[in-house]
């Protein structure tokens, strides 16, 4: 196992190297990726290091992010490369029978071709090895920056034909990071943007002040996110082209919690003007604004339903914190509030599965904050985390993964774990610092 | 699928991955742009800097600078003292400038009273005194709701002041939440530090 975990370390260092020496004036951030173990029950798949038109080593090692991709999922277990029994061309000779010795029962092969002027020709196939079929095969041509892109595009395309789900790697996860000096003078808050198996990222934000609540519009363009530069909460919105932004609320009091409607025309979000925490929606485009709950309690994270008939929220109107649902229409509230969660005294920060059947949110369990699914027609509720401080959860796109922030040994990290729960969850740390609220993009045009 | 999925996850205990993202900011410094706000109002001294992100997933190459220097925080106490002042009197009730909360509340203790009681006392004889009530909270829970927590927090404060007669426009109310700790240990006595209005003339 310890040689298993080394061996592992020092080809995702070589990997980092080259990364750095390609990518170095893109990015400014590495990553370590530490296997410690096994997935027994995945499915075995076979995937090929892609041939390269040149000497050396191509930009990027394709089949290695394809690879790491497919793993982090826990569906499938790649073969390591060096179990393979041999390295077929894209268009050259397989011997299946030697395939068959393996526990693979598709088999990946692909090839980079640089074309010129900085261009570069991709080629996939996967292979049913018991049949010989191929069942995918596509080809790309793009620029060098976007060979990692196509590399997660691949395992999307494999994923799909094998699970009859959306692959959701070709997405990009947003998040915070702060190195948290004592001396709060000392602190800075990074909003980022990157891969969403935390490669090529990209800083949207830096400041001295905190950094919250970051959140996506549906067409994956803009975020919106609330930041304390000027010293009190104020919801911006920002174009990541550009970089070009908004201020959507500084009213007197709280800004915060913004979060799009699923038509992108509106941001939900909690104002504290008239006095205390309440719901709002505004529709970025006139800033009309309208007012959605109405009560002495606190009032906060609103999140959108799939359809955007209603939004949930949390509320203490009834003592501690729970989750309550309410009927939006174009006009604004269409209904009265109604709760949600009953079982435990602390249930917050919800948001919606993209099937629109559960929600993810935070639940006190025995004094310890942790990751819990409620399926909506059922009432069942699930804890799925043994954490102590979780907090940020929220639904991959594709609804298979469940992201959040939590704790260990004194560092914020991010986790990543499966809906249907007892995987050991998959971490995404920085080096220096904590990170923390992260927020997975909706599905990434084409 | 979700029979699959099930099975595995009842068999598979050791699969731990951790990804790790080093930062080297030196390299940063390639990939920023000077921030574009096209929002109303005064954003002169805003010490941030904003990101250039192209849609494919790479930046424009533009330099800008994170700039180290130049970044105030606004929060810092009045600390010039004159002679007389009891605000800068370390022997005066004045000096006590952190009301502490148990979780999940607002109630002030008969301590956090006995010190506003003498800073409301001050405040009425001097109305045009100025200050900032900050909420705060620990990290337990969600942070837009520890935010809301933390404003409440602060307003159970500036209630208590103006109802020992400090006018309300001599008070303004923020909320960080749980965004600005004084105690970084993840730990009950860490949490008691970070539950707190700090009063800021």
């Amino acid at each position: 196992m310890q040689q298993t975990k080394l061996n592992m370390r020092t080809r995702l260092f070589s990997l980092l190297f080259l990364y750095l020496l390609f990518f170095v004036n893109q990015a400014f951030a590495l990553l370590e990726v530490d296997i410690t173990g096994g997935f027994k029950s995945a499915t075995p798949i076979a995937v090929v290091p892609f041939s390269w038109s040149q000497s050396g080593k191509a930009p990027v090692d394709i089949a290695s992010v394809i690879s790491s991709d497919l793993t982090r999922s826990g569906v499938f277990s790649p073969l390591s490369f060096n179990r393979l029994p041999e390295r077929p061309k894209m268009d050259g000779a397989i011997n299946f029978p030697r395939w068959k010795n393996t526990e693979a029962e598709n088999l990946v092969i692909g090839q980079v071709v640089a074309i010129g002027q900085g261009r570069y020709d991709v080629k996939f196939k996967m292979l049913d090895i018991y049949t010989g079929r191929n069942s995918l095969e596509f080809q790309y041509n793009v620029t060098r920056k976007d060979l990692r892109r196509v590399a997660h595009q691949i395992s999307d395309k494999i994923f799909q034909e094998l699970t009859r789900s959306r692959g959701a790697f070709d997405t990009l996860i947003a998040y915070v990071v702060v190195n948290n000096d004592v001396n709060a003078d000392k602190r800075v808050f990074t909003l980022a943007v990157a891969d969403s198996d935390g490669y090529n990222e990209q800083i949207i934000l830096k400041s001295r002040k905190p950094i919250m609540s970051p959140a996506w519009s549906p067409n994956g363009k803009r975020l919106a996110y609330v930041s304390f530069e000027k010293n009190r909460s104020i919801v911006y919105m920002q174009e990541l082209k550009s970089g070009k932004r908004k201020t959507i609320a500084q009213f007197k009091g709280i800004n915060s919690a913004p979060v799009w409607s699923p038509d992108g025309k509106r941001l939900a979000m909690t104002l504290s003007k008239d006095g205390n925490s309440e719901i709002y929606v505004m529709y970025t485009a006139s800033g009309v604004l309208q007012r959605i709950t109405n009560h002495y309690g606190i009032d906060t994270e609103p999140a959108w339903s799939p359809d955007g008939r209603s939004l949930i929220f949390t509320s203490d109107r009834a003592g501690k914190p729970q989750i309550y649902q309410i009927a939006i229409s174009q006009q604004g509230r269409a209904g009265s509030p109604k709760r949600l969660t009953y079982e435990g005294d602390y249930n917050a920060g919800a948001s919606f599965s993209p099937d629109g059947k559960s929600l993810v949110f935070i639940t006190r369990e025995r004094g310890s904050f942790r990751v819990a699914t409620l399926e909506l027609a059922t009432r069942y509720l699930q804890v799925l985390t043994h954490s102590q401080l979780d907090e940020s959860p929220s639904f991959s796109p594709n609804g298979k993964m469940i992201l959040y922030a939590t704790e260990l040994r004194g560092r914020g990290i991010l986790e990543a774990i499966a809906v249907d729960g007892s995987n050991s969850p998959q971490r995404l740390r920085v080096l220096s610092g904590d990170v923390r609220e992260p927020a997975w993009s909706p599905y990434r045009s084409r | 699928m979700s029979t699959f999925l099930n099975s595995f996850f009842k068999n598979n205990s050791a699969k731990k991955l951790s990804i790790l993202l080093i930062i080297a900011p030196f390299v940063f410094l390639t990939a920023c742009s000077t921030t574009s706000d096209d929002s109303e109002g005064d954003d002169s001294g805003a010490d941030v800097t904003v990101e250039d992100r192209t849609g494919d997933g790479s930046y424009e190459g533009q330099t800008g600078g994170y700039n180290d220097s130049g970044m105030s925080d606004g929060t810092s106490i009045n600390g010039q003292s004159q002679s007389g002042d009891p605000l800068s009197d370390p022997d005066s009730p004045l000096s006590v400038r952190t009301i502490y909360f148990e979780y999940d509340s607002i109630t002030i203790n008969s301590e956090g009273q006995s010190a506003l009681n003498a800073h409301a006392e001050y405040l009425s004889l001097n109305p045009n005194q100025t200050l900032v009530l900050e909420g705060h909270t620990d990290e337990r829970g969600t942070r837009e709701y520890n935010l809301s927590l933390g404003e409440r927090r602060a307003k159970a404060v500036a209630d208590f002041l103006t109802a020992s007669g400090v006018q309300g426009q001599q008070l303004e109310v923020r909320s960080y939440g749980e965004e600005n700790p004084v105690a970084l240990d993840h730990s009950e006595s860490a949490w008691q530090l970070n539950r707190r209005v700090e009063i800021l003339y």
